[in-house]
């Protein structure tokens, strides 16, 4: 499923030979892929091994050690279920319009606009009826997928998205993969750190870190028994049967 | 009219109170409002070291004969420079705010120390209430819409900085910037010590009654005027200093909240 990217000629996501850290020694090195509109790219990799780093990259939190990336559109991002606070006095409506944000100058305050854009954006990702509800009341599912509203209430063509599927439940995961699937029909670029190999066989490219690029392509073509074991090494789990599984997510801070 | 009511308006038939206390309303809700960010940012132990490290600046402009004033300000400025320098270089925990602000304090004790207690330090550490006249007023009457604006301003970034664990270190520099305005305006009535009581008194209150920040913003300002009040008429027929009496006034709300209510937002 890539109608989308094969229509465009402009690739959304361009890396080219980018090394990534955080000063000193460099934490992510060999980077060169590209991502087309509409493509959904798994970024795999151990804990540690550089999918956040990337992502902080690209989100321009951090610079570039050596190397360059482009990205067309506006870039979203859905942080990691551990950052941001749960405490927060705001509703899920407030965590969207905070998306709008950045598109506008630090003097403005949100107006009528950016308001309808969010409530829209909930609208769009199953949650309009819960615009009022508080946002640490809502369950992991519903708060990764106020991100996303947040993100495309921004108007973010492209969607960073780093480990959107930890500590939810198989229902809250299948909601969340099912409005993946369609902001990608709807020409979205999503990068999305992940420890699910099914997930990753399930989309358009896969991309394997550890500490440097190791892998990039389709699924069929990367998911191989040599390369999971360059990605994850003996942490790789086999299963019976046949399949591989990675190992359990613990999270992590960079 | 009723006795009772009477009785309840016989302090506002004094001349030496209408000022006083239309200051210390105005000021205690915009400081209140501040605090809100000031809780919200995990900054009130900035809050009360600033309130303290305006003492050397207090006592040293007493024995320059400079306007006390001044020197509060200064003192102010210093410390927040002092607090701002320690959490983003030295450690953003409390303990790099104890270690820029204890010099201060230290300096500012050796100053008074020096010789017979400077005149004017009581007052500007304990404030006098009722000595406010009309220039204060309307020092408070203007500087307290450009508060509410900067406020305004900054509100939905200061959301978002929270939602998304971003800008923190800017955004904890402009909630200090505006603590310091905050403190210096709430120092005016209730002197330096007391100010932090109506900054961070209705504020904790009202987090516990709130789910979005603006109502917050709101229950804050609300709680700190009504606390003004009730503390003039307390102090008024008690006969006692009236900042204190404020000062209690605004913090048994966040008392009474913290012992009857659960926070309304829990991680």
């Amino acid at each position: 499923m890539v109608p989308i990217s094969a229509q465009s000629a402009q690739p959304a996501v361009l890396v080219e030979e980018l090394v990534a850290g955080y000063g000193g020694t460099p934490a992510l090195t060999g980077l060169d892929f590209v991502a087309a509109p509409g493509e959904r790219v798994a970024l795999l990799g151990p804990n540690g091994g550089g999918k956040t780093t990337l992502i902080r990259t690209l989100q321009g939190d951090l610079t570039p050690i050596s190397g360059t990336f482009t990205l067309r559109g506006i870039v979203g991002h859905v942080p990691q279920k551990s950052s941001g606070r749960n405490d927060w006095p705001v509703t899920a409506l407030d965590v969207a319009i905070c998306g709008t944000l950045d598109a506008l100058p630090w003097w403005r305050v949100p107006g009528k606009a950016q308001r309808r854009a969010a409530r829209e954006a909930l609208e769009a990702v199953g949650l309009g009826e819960r615009s009022s509800t508080p946002y640490g009341e809502l369950s992991g599912g519903q708060q990764r997928r106020t991100q996303v509203a947040a993100a495309l209430a921004g108007g973010a063509s492209v969607l960073l998205l780093d480990e959107p599927f930890a500590g939810l439940d198989a229902v809250a995961a299948d909601r969340l993969e099912k409005l993946l699937a369609t902001l990608a029909d709807s020409g979205t670029t999503l990068l999305i750190a992940t420890h699910d190999l099914d997930q990753a066989r399930s989309w358009e490219k896969v991309l394997c870190l550890n500490g440097e690029q190791l892998a990039f392509g389709p699924p069929e073509a990367v998911l191989t028994r040599q390369t999971l074991e360059a990605t994850f090494g003996s942490d790789l789990l086999e299963i019976p049967g046949g399949g591989f599984m990675a190992p359990p997510h613990h999270h992590h801070d960079h | 009219m009723p006795a009772p009511f009477q009785w309840l308006l016989d302090p506002w038939q004094s001349a030496i109170v209408g000022p006083g206390a239309a200051v210390t309303v105005v000021v205690g809700a915009s400081a209140a409002a501040i605090g809100c960010w000031v809780l919200l940012r995990d900054l009130p132990y900035a809050a009360e070291s600033l309130s303290h490290g305006m003492f050397p600046g207090l006592v040293a402009a007493s024995l320059l004969g400079i306007p006390i004033a001044i020197g509060g300000i200064a003192g102010l400025a210093v410390a927040a420079a002092a607090i701002t320098a320690a959490r983003r270089w030295v450690s953003p925990d409390n303990h790099s705010v104890a270690v820029a602000i204890t010099p201060l304090l230290g300096l500012g004790a050796i100053l008074a120390l020096s010789g017979p207690v400077p005149p004017g330090v009581g007052d500007a550490l304990f404030g006098d209430v009722l000595a406010a006249d009309t220039t204060d007023l309307l020092t408070a009457l203007v500087l307290t819409p450009v508060l509410l604006v900067l406020l305004r301003t900054a509100h939905w970034r200061l959301l978002a900085s929270g939602v998304r664990s971003s800008d923190s270190s800017r955004m904890d520099t402009l909630v200090i910037c505006l603590l310091v305005v905050a403190t210096a305006m709430a120092a005016g009535s209730l002197g330096a010590l007391l100010a932090v009581a109506l900054i961070i008194g209705p504020a904790s209150a009202a987090e516990r009654m709130a789910l979005r920040a603006s109502t917050m913003l709101w229950l804050a300002a609300g709680i700190a005027a009504l606390s003004a009040v009730v503390g003039i008429e307390v102090a008024w027929h008690a006969g006692i200093a009236a900042g204190p009496t404020i000062a209690i006034c605004a913090i048994i709300p966040a008392a009474a909240s913290a012992l009857l209510l659960p926070k309304q937002i829990t991680t």
